[in-house]
């Protein structure tokens, strides 16, 4: 038969896609089918192939053609790709002697400051006239018409009563049922902690205010008559508090809170003959900027002991691991001996973390700074991957076609209205990639640590979610309050009504608007804030890598010498990851836009058709 | 029951003040004080009425829980029934459909409420949260009667109560 049957096949980190065609003798092109699957095992090693035997059936399925009509399977030549991820806290809060309460209870009760000694309520009696003004502290378990009646009692009894801190969520029911008002803080889990027959104050503010006392380093002062070396040391306390509807200061003798950056170790980056040590707690901006000085990077380490030191030396066991195990004795692998870390992308962040010695599960925004880091080898196995999937489809010719980069470009191309020279950001999982075809035809490709899965661990990190699945979901779909049972405000500010009502879980909720329906994001930000978590989490990683990588391939470095840039991958159907990349590459005058392979398949599927392309024009 | 969300003769003068009304079809004092303390610890009034209408309807013993009495907030316009009434359609546990007493008696609260928000408590001890717009199958909160509830069940029913007029998140 003359008209030949192809299936292009491209086994990517995370989804395998194919591509069948017939081709005829004069090599033009009929595009029959394609088929997608999530890939099996590291790309780039013989799991592949089951994966890889799924796309093709599928592929072949739609098309109405049998694997035995199958000329040849194209696979390109994936090289494994393999990605980590870490953090590093990179400050601390810590309160030593229970010296702070500071947190945000939902219902504090009365409103004011109150400065006076603490006395548990258990002691609470007309002999406690004599300390003067009170603080009452109430422990678990204690009813809140007995507070009420105990407190009301001592009063009655000639106790200056100005304050209490209560265990339980009562204090609006407490101070509901007192015959004077006086601020009350609830909810204080470790209040069995707070030292007693100290001096404490206790500051609640109105509805919808902050504390204005007790967060002024002179406030605090007045409030204890500090002197200014004791104003300075209790100055990081006042910090604390800022942003607070009620807090509780103790002065204790040596109570103290402090602030300290945590020595999280040196990052050392080799590349362009040189050896740069950089210290991880100088934050991502320090650290981007010495491994500018090394490209290109020919490997880094991290300090052992350390979050990062560990990754990085993970990430390049796995990779030795990869190349390795299964299959042995097949074939000696190429360049093993080249594991080494060829990018990595630092972003500072922050992370919500409970404080130390903190009573109330107080949680203080500490800084830290997030790494991914990439390593590649020029070794790879597709021959052994050929094999498998030859035994996969039983017994089918498969061929090893183009590199990656090239094959994504020639897939490119075939989007509307594209023209040489164009280059492609592959916007995948572990890495962002970067192609470019001059109008001479020369590619170039390059690959950028960092990219959806980094945006993931952004999200979850800097909401404190600590849920992988719902972090994905802030980032994959948009936001919406819900505001009844039967109505949601999307985060754009429309209102969506649905005839059934909503399930009470997701009630008031921030929520994410998946094909399953609303799903809650457990977070007492507002939709504002999550959107600008998530969008912020997305530029640095994806906005930053897509300057980042096109520098690279671009000539000169200078990205104003390319004229089309095409996103394809996963990423680019992302909602807005596209706008966000096209906002940001409009000042250097280039035209960027989502792909649309062969003006049909959208930005997947590049890489299989450009396979098909290229078997054809090499007849 | 259609007649119980028309305006009420003792209140068709003066706009009556919108407060989350509470159906107590003859449970528990603790757990009626625990359910009131847990929309005050919110802020939101709660009326507690009779299941039968405005009027007190045969309360053995006439008095209402100590815990109603104490609350400042508590804007008690119908005295609580704690005992029997002659109307076991509503304040019995199941109903001969199949559906639980506190369910129709928060239903009945929700449609009384200005704020379109009831709970219902009936005499097993079960506890209903209810949204005027919600199915009677569907409430906002069901804690179910028997030895698994206890104090912090009840508080939060009210909580909840309280939280659907507030539009807060429930949990």
């Amino acid at each position: 038969v003359s008209v030949k049957l192809v299936v292009g096949v491209d086994i990517g980190n995370s989804t395998t896609e194919a591509c069948a065609a017939s081709v005829r003798p004069d090599g033009s092109v009929e595009f029959l089918a394609t088929d997608l699957t999530p890939t099996t095992g590291v790309k780039g090693t013989p799991d592949n192939a089951v994966g890889a035997g799924k796309a093709v059936r599928g592929a072949l399925a739609r098309a109405r053609r049998r694997v035995d009509e199958v000329h040849a399977v194209l696979l390109n030549e994936a090289t494994p790709v393999i990605s980590g991820l870490a953090m590093e806290t990179i400050t601390e809060t810590i309160i030593t002697e229970s010296t702070m309460i500071g947190h945000n209870p939902a219902t504090p009760g009365g409103r004011g400051i109150g400065v006076g000694t603490t006395v548990a309520i258990d002691v609470l009696g007309p002999e406690s006239a004599s300390v003067g003004p009170v603080v009452c502290v109430v422990p678990p378990g204690w009813d809140f018409d007995d507070v009420a009646g105990t407190l009301n009692a001592a009063v009655r009894d000639g106790v200056e009563l100005v304050a209490a801190i209560l265990a339980g969520d009562d204090a609006v029911l407490v101070t509901n049922r007192l015959d004077r008002a006086i601020p009350v803080v609830d909810e204080v889990a470790g209040v069995r902690k707070v030292p007693l027959g100290m001096l404490a104050a206790v500051e609640v503010a109105a509805p919808g205010r902050t504390i204005r006392t007790l967060s002024d380093s002179y406030g605090l002062a007045s409030v204890f008559g500090l002197d200014p070396e004791q104003t300075r040391k209790v100055s990081p306390v006042a910090r604390a508090l800022t942003g607070n509807r009620s807090a509780v200061v103790v002065r204790t003798p040596s109570g103290d809170v402090t602030d300290r950056r945590i020595p999280v170790g040196e990052l050392e980056l080799r590349g362009a003959g040189k050896t740069l040590r950089v210290d991880l707690d100088a934050g991502a901006e320090a650290i981007m900027d010495a491994l500018g000085r090394v490209q290109p990077l020919d490997d880094a380490h991290g300090e052992p002991g350390t979050h990062v030191g560990g990754m990085l030396a993970q990430v390049r066991d796995t990779m030795a691991d990869v190349l390795t195990s299964g299959g042995a004795g097949e074939e000696p692998v190429e360049g093993l001996d080249e594991i080494a870390i060829r990018d990595v992308l630092a972003v500072d962040t922050f992370v919500p973390a409970e404080v130390r010695g903190g009573l109330a599960g107080e949680v203080a925004l500490e800084n830290a700074v997030a790494l991914a880091a990439m390593v590649r080898t020029s070794g790879n196995r597709m021959r052994a991957v050929a094999g498998q999937v030859a035994a996969e489809l039983d017994g089918v010719a498969v061929r090893i076609g183009g590199v990656e980069g090239e094959m994504a470009v020639l897939g490119a191309l075939t989007t509307p209205g594209v023209d040489r020279p164009v280059a492609v950001l592959d916007l995948g999982g572990g890495s962002t990639d970067a192609a470019l075809l001059t109008a001479g035809g020369e590619c170039t490709a390059v690959h950028v640590a960092g990219a959806g899965e980094l945006v993931t661990k952004l999200i979850d990190s800097e909401l404190a979610l600590d849920n992988r699945e719902v972090a994905e979901a802030v980032k994959r779909h948009p936001l919406a309050k819900v505001e009844s049972f039967f109505h949601v405000r999307h985060e754009d500010g429309t209102v969506q009504f649905f005839p059934e009502p909503l399930p009470p879980s997701v009630f008031a909720r921030v929520v994410t608007l998946g094909p399953d329906g609303p799903a809650p994001v457990d977070t007492r930000h507002g939709v504002d804030h999550v959107r600008r978590v998530r969008r912020e989490a997305k530029r640095r990683v994806f906005v930053v890598n897509a300057v980042r990588a096109l520098r690279q391939v671009a000539p000169g470095g200078n990205p104003r010498s390319l004229a089309f840039v095409v996103l394809l991958g996963g990423s680019a159907l992302d909602f807005e990851i596209p706008d966000l990349i096209a906002d940001a590459l409009a000042g250097y005058g280039i035209v960027c836009g989502t792909g649309n392979v062969r003006g049909s398949e959208g930005p997947r599927n590049a890489v299989a058709s450009g396979l098909v392309d290229a078997w054809a024009a090499a007849r | 029951v259609s007649r119980e969300c028309e305006p009420r003769p003792d209140r068709a003068v003066a706009p009556e003040p919108p407060c989350i009304v509470v159906l107590d079809g003859g449970c528990a004092p603790e757990v009626l004080r625990e359910v009131c303390a847990g929309a005050e610890e919110e802020g939101v009034p709660v009326r507690v009425d009779s299941p039968d209408g405005p009027a007190p309807a045969g309360s053995p013993d006439g008095s209402a829980p100590s815990g109603e009495t104490d609350a400042p907030s508590g804007e008690t316009e119908a005295p609580v029934l704690s005992g029997e009434t002659d109307a076991p359609a509503l304040s019995d546990g199941p109903a001969a459909d199949g559906s639980s007493g506190a369910a129709r008696l928060a239903r009945v609260a929700a449609l009384r409420s200005r704020l379109e928000v009831g709970v219902g408590l009936d005499r097993s001890g079960a506890v209903v949260v209810q949204h005027a717009t919600l199915p009677e199958t569907a409430p906002a909160l069901r804690v179910p009667a028997g030895p698994g509830s206890s104090g912090p069940d009840w508080r939060r029913a009210g909580r909840v109560a309280a939280r659907i007029v507030t539009r807060l998140p429930l949990s």
